[in-house]
């Protein structure tokens, strides 16, 4: 048990000018997450605290945001990790604030949709199910594991300056599809990510690998899109 | 926008906003030395203005902004190379020592170039 201070970015557009902060200052039991402590605020300090949440596991992908000036997820990270004498907490930046701590998420999905984020098959399917060797499916571990939490997209620079820009999470999903042996549509894919929207839009700053919760290595994963796009088209 | 810088600082975001600035500190520089070397063909009096600018820039303030000129091509060089390196998928992981290695080679080639450009000086 130890007494933390929570500076809380707040905002409700009904009735705020401009966004302000809020402390809050109680006893944090030992365990506890950045999402434990915004549930006990909102449950028995203040209740017009707002914010995502689902599956309090780093699982939905809803809860993402910043703290102490990095983004991460509320549930994943354990209050006593969190160095400093407050603990600063804001909504994921380079995405428009629709109250406290939640974002309206669009451009984020957008950039998503731009990238056919789903199967493309043009063969007829086969008897059974489409199959896949263990070294071609090992080449998937990291992309897959990605929950669309958009840590990554809300850190990269690039994205902050200019939202068309499709950002690492969707740029690690065409990866999953582009690398996917199963997937016919490789020419399609590479088309749209070779633009100025796409993948030359980044600049190798690695916010967005140091941001993933999930250790997904997106600049890795942006280069071998870059080389596949270079070598398909020379 | 200072709204944004107020993230975190890492490795990378030092890396690229030095790189932005030393190259704008490169066109800057390229831009001067075009002028300057153009007079080497206007043919005005036989290269004389030329001539003139090089006894200009010769003075000793010059010498030590040559100095940090070298730092700035040495900086955006290297970390250029570790730019390419990372865009054609090599070393991603190992970005941040890479980082500091180039550092150690381009602190080595600095302190011999700056000892080469300021001997002369020291007399
Ligand atoms: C050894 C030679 C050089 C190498 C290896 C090199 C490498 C690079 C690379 C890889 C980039 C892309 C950076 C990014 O994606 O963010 C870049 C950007 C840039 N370079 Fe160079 N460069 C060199 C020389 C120069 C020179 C001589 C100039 C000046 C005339 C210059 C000016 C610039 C500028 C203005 C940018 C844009 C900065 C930015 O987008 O952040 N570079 N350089
Ligand atoms: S790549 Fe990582 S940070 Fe980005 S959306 Fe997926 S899980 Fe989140
Ligand atoms: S490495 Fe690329 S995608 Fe990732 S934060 Fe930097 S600019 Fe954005
Ligand atoms: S609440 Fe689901 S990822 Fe944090």
């Amino acid at each position: 048990m130890a007494e933390r201070t929570f500076k809380i970015h707040r905002f409700n557009p009904e009735k705020d000018e401009k966004p302000y902060f809020q402390e809050y200052r109680f006893e944090v039991e030992s365990g506890w997450s950045i999402l434990d402590s915004l549930n006990h605020i909102k449950w028995n300090i203040d209740s017009s605290l707002n914010f995502r949440r689902s599956c309090r596991s780093g699982i939905c992908g809803s809860c993402a945001m910043r703290v102490n000036g990095e983004n991460a997820l509320a549930c994943e990270t354990q209050v006593k990790n969190v160095k400093g004498s407050k603990i600063k907490i804001e909504p994921l930046p380079g995405l428009a604030v629709m109250r406290d701590l939640v974002v309206d998420m669009e451009p984020f999905f957008e950039g998503l949709k731009k990238v056919m984020p789903y199967f493309v098959t043009k063969d007829s399917p086969p008897d059974k199910e489409w199959l896949q060797s263990p070294e071609d499916r090992k080449k998937l571990d990291e992309p897959i594991k990605c929950i669309l939490c958009a840590c990554c997209t809300a850190s990269c620079p690039s994205f902050w300056f200019d939202d068309k820009y499709v950002g690492p999470a969707a740029l690690v999903k065409s990866y999953r599809f582009v690398f996917d042996s199963r997937d016919q549509a490789r020419e399609e894919r590479l088309d749209i990510v070779n633009d100025r929207e796409g993948l030359w839009r980044c600049h190798t700053i690695f916010n967005c690998v140091e941001a993933c919760p999930k250790d997904i290595n997106c600049t890795q994963a942006i280069a071998e899109l870059k080389k596949a796009t270079v070598f398909s088209t020379v | 926008m200072f709204d944004y810088l107020r993230y975190k600082w890492r490795l990378g975001m030092l890396a690229h906003i030095l790189h932005r600035l030393s190259g704008i500190v490169l066109m800057m520089y390229l831009v001067v030395h075009l002028w300057v070397t153009h007079y080497l063909s206007t043919g005005e009096a036989n290269g004389e203005t030329f001539e003139y600018l090089m006894k200009f820039f010769s003075i000793p303030l010059f010498r030590l902004a040559e100095v940090g000129l070298l730092g700035v091509v040495l900086y955006h060089a290297l970390n250029g190379l570790r730019i390419i390196l990372i865009d054609t998928g090599w070393g991603v992981k190992y970005q941040k020592t890479i980082f500091w290695t180039l550092c150690a080679i381009g602190g080595l080639a600095f302190l011999y170039g700056a000892y080469r450009f300021l001997f002369p000086l020291l007399g």
